[in-house]
């Protein structure tokens, strides 16, 4: 099966001070996955995902999107070619009520300049609350919506972008087992119209159910990476969350 | 909703009325202390666009309504260039050294971002002070020109530079409303609430937070002309860091991010100064007090309270609470 890839780093090194965050890192997605990564805390996932939407620069390596040469670019002109994320910790446009926040991510989409009206802005942000689940908070100020509210209007407002390629960090860190349900099938959805997805993810339940392919990392390092079941019952990835001990007995 | 924009739109109209009325009072110096209100309150709403609407605590601000003032004289005593085009250029001049200032403090943040224009505050009070062969040093400069007039208007009188400034103030006013409540003005709130977050939704941050340095420098600037044609003496101490904690303490006493907060601080704040002129000596150490007292009992300032207890009470209008809460 030879799929289109859309994105891939190359080579990629990241060094904070005296700690190297990512090491020669290879990953490439396909056009239209659901792609897992998981790692234990402090594995470099969160870094990889700040590298790709240009919110780091790397150290060394090449980020490529569909063909072009794309290392260093800033965030927004990632978001202009249809890079888009979320953030593991939400972020929110506190101040501003559910329906603006929505709204300031379409007002980039269609340029600031555009003729768009704001009627129909308006519209398209209520269809995407709709899709959310957040209807009927749109005049409630985000900093009054629950932590499993904030995730979906987070995802939300990345969707506002029509994003080709979401990058989701932790969508569900944090949220109750219904909550989950939501987010999951949210992501399901936004997978089914045509988004390639890559998530980060702890949860176990959440990444099984999800990804077609999965990637784990540890300490900067690719260590395994392909079929879910594959890569979650290999010794190595078992090693890093558990420990030496369960990794033999899980042979 | 439509029946409070009405509402608003009538205390407008009342309060343009009012200031309309004033000079046919015939009191002098009441219109004199108007003048300077004006001038102040349009200088403090070009700060509040920083402070309030990016949420960037800028110290030095003085500093370019007397780059402004400065450009202007020189100009029009120098080379005999109108004082109108003086006013504009500077402007042009004051937005010069906003750039001049922007792009090194793009970085910054917070308490930085504060020091750093504090800086470039004293940088310019200094050399408005030892660039003497240009500036005169702390003498400053007398006998600037006042603005010509045309045909049967001469703004030399106090009363029709009293209109002149009621007219700058109302446009620029407007111009800065229709600002901040463009889509413009919402994604600079955006930036303001969560810069990371601005950036994932393609907001250039650097490009807009440049362009509204460029925009609120610029009025700074024109203001300082004004002031200095009306004055007609300019000094260092237009760049003073007491004048640049009075501009800020306008803008938070009367509420940031508000559009007519800041006049409102403006034109409390030159009033009682007048009032405590024998206490002018503490003027640094009663604005510092005014500033913590607000932030600690009023963080919205005089606007947020009174919206708050006033108008809310009355009617919940999801639009004004919006407002109130930037």
């Amino acid at each position: 099966m030879s799929r289109e890839v859309v994105l891939e780093t190359r080579d990629i090194w990241k060094r904070f001070g005296g700690i190297i965050a990512l090491r020669n890192i290879n990953i490439k997605v396909f056009k239209g996955e659901l792609l897992g990564i998981i790692g234990p805390n402090g594995s470099g996932k969160t870094t990889l995902f700040n590298i790709i939407t240009g919110f780091l620069k790397p150290d060394k390596g090449r980020i490529i999107l569909s063909g072009e040469d794309v290392t260093g670019f800033s965030p927004h002109e990632m978001v202009k070619r249809g890079v888009v994320r979320t953030f593991q910790l939400v972020k929110p446009f506190m101040g501003m009520n559910v329906l603006d926040n929505i709204r300031v991510a379409l007002y980039m989409r269609h340029g600031l300049m555009s003729r768009v009206s704001e009627r129909e802005i308006i519209g398209e942000a209520r269809e995407i609350l709709k899709m959310i689940g957040l209807s009927h908070r749109e005049d409630v100020s985000a900093d009054s919506l629950s932590h499993g509210e904030k995730k979906k209007l987070e995802i939300g407002r990345a969707l506002a972008l029509k994003p080709k390629i979401l990058l989701l960090d932790e969508p569900t860190g944090g949220l109750t087992t219904a909550e989950i349900d939501d987010i999951i099938r949210l992501i399901k959805d936004i997978h089914e119209n045509g988004t390639t997805v890559v998530v980060v993810e702890h949860n176990m339940r959440v990444i099984m159910n999800l990804s077609e392919r999965l990637i784990a990392l540890n300490s900067g390092v690719v260590i395994a990476e392909g079929d879910p079941k594959d890569v979650v019952s290999n010794p190595e990835v078992v090693k890093a969350y558990l420990g030496e001990r369960f990794a033999v007995k899980s042979r | 909703m439509r029946m409070s924009s009405l509402n608003n739109i009538a205390y407008i109209i009342l309060l343009i009325i009012i200031f309309v009325l004033i000079p046919l009072s015939g009191n002098q110096y009441i219109i004199h202390i108007m003048i300077l209100s004006f001038i102040n309150a349009i200088l403090a709403s070009a700060l509040d666009l920083l402070v309030g609407y990016t949420g960037s605590l800028i110290l030095g601000y003085a500093a370019f309504y007397a780059v402004g003032a400065y450009t202007s004289t020189l100009l029009s005593i120098n080379i005999g260039l109108s004082p109108w085009l003086g006013v504009a250029l500077g402007g042009v001049a004051s937005m010069l050294a906003g750039l001049a200032m922007g792009i090194p403090a793009l970085r910054l943040r917070g308490p930085y971002l504060a020091i750093s224009t504090l800086g470039f505050g004293v940088i310019v009070y200094l050399l408005l002070i030892n660039l003497d062969f240009i500036t005169r040093g702390p003498l400053g400069i007398p006998n600037i020109p006042p603005l010509p007039g045309a045909g049967l208007i001469d703004f030399s009188s106090r009363t029709s530079y009293y209109y002149l400034m009621l007219t700058v103030y109302i446009i620029i006013l407007y111009i800065l409303w229709m600002l901040t409540s463009s889509r413009y003005g919402r994604i600079l709130v955006a930036m303001r609430e969560d810069e990371d977050a601005a950036k994932a939704v393609g907001i250039n941050t650097s490009l807009y937070r440049i362009s509204v340095y460029m925009i609120s420098t610029f009025i700074a600037g024109v203001s300082g002309g004004f002031y200095a044609h009306y004055i007609r003496y300019v000094n260092p101490d237009m760049s003073s860091l007491s004048q640049s904690i009075a501009i800020l303490s306008m803008v938070l006493l009367g509420g940031a991010g508000t559009v007519i907060g800041p006049s409102i601080g403006a034109f409390i704040l030159m009033f009682v100064s007048e009032i405590l002129r024998p206490l002018l000596e503490y003027r640094l150490l009663i604005y510092g007090t005014l500033i913590i007292l607000i932030i600690r009992f009023f963080p919205g300032g005089v606007y947020g309270y009174l919206i708050k207890n006033l108008v809310q009470r009355k009617t919940v209008s999801k639009e004004i609470v919006g407002e109130v809460k930037t």
